[in-house]
């Protein structure tokens, strides 16, 4: 299982004011909100606990189908922070969801996995629409809405995470 | 409160926040914040924030986690009321 999701840091800072009352409550665990507040830059840590959790949640959804809005049930830990990287994982009542983390001056980019092994999986980042198709292969979404990559000769079907955010798209599937 | 005057109260509350302009005209109980109005999901939280103060109730972890749909929402906002 698969999940990806990328944070356009402009765009979110328009379009989100974190700072807002009952804003990181409704998002964060107390522990997260103190990291957050702990942060030398509390907003690229909003974002990449959120990025966190939003890989994460789209694991658990693929798995299950299930939608829903819950946040606090996503709880990151092991947050090991590195110059533009980060390491962690997002616990759920049944699962461990292994995270990956780009974070750079323009956008936060996490991948979530079921092993802690980033290095079996491929992710493209692009700053175009276009350039997030993987060539040979199309996606196609299940009645969920869960999306896979089609092979176009042979009709195998592999995982794959889709995410948009404003200027950036990424693409994650299985090796 | 009638269904429509809930929807026509939720209206102005999504419109900052939805993609798809069109699908807020057409609002029903069926629409989706996410698949339908494109609402990004790091906005639902400011959809839930901004109901809680329009109709002066409090939205429980339990009650947002559905909360994904117009529908939804409404229910939850009148079982509210009517708790108190």
């Amino acid at each position: 299982m698969i999940g990806n999701d990328i944070v356009d840091l402009a765009c979110a800072a328009r379009e989100s004011n974190w700072q807002r009352r009952g804003w990181l409550q409704k998002l964060f665990t107390t522990a997260e909100q103190e990291y957050i507040h702990a942060a030398e830059i509390p907003a690229h840590i909003v974002w990449l606990l959120w990025s966190m959790k939003e890989s994460a949640y789209k694991m658990a959804h693929r798995k299950d189908g299930i939608s829903r809005f819950a946040p606090l049930q996503l709880v990151c830990t092991d947050v090991q922070l590195q110059p533009g990287t980060a390491r962690g994982c997002v616990i759920t009542a049944s699962d461990y969801h292994y995270t990956s983390s780009r974070i750079t001056p323009d956008f936060v980019h996490t991948l979530a996995l079921e092993q802690n092994n980033s290095g079996s999986a491929t992710v493209y980042i692009s700053d175009s629409m276009e350039a997030a198709t993987i060539p040979g292969y199309v996606v196609r979404k299940n009645d969920k809405g869960v999306p896979g990559l089609q092979h176009i000769l042979t009709g195998n079907i592999r995982p794959v995470s889709i995410s948009h955010h404003g200027r950036f798209a990424a693409i994650a599937y299985l090796d | 409160m009638e269904q429509q005057e809930y929807i026509d109260k939720l209206k102005p509350i999504l419109a900052p926040y939805a993609k798809d302009q069109e699908a807020l005209q057409r609002l029903t109980r069926d629409t989706s914040f996410i698949r339908d109005l494109k609402i990004n999901s790091a906005n639902l939280v400011d959809v839930v924030l901004d109901v809680e103060e329009a109709f002066d109730v409090e939205i429980d972890n339990e009650s947002m986690e559905k909360m994904l749909t117009v529908g939804a929402a409404i229910d939850i906002v009148q079982a509210k009321q009517d708790a108190r």
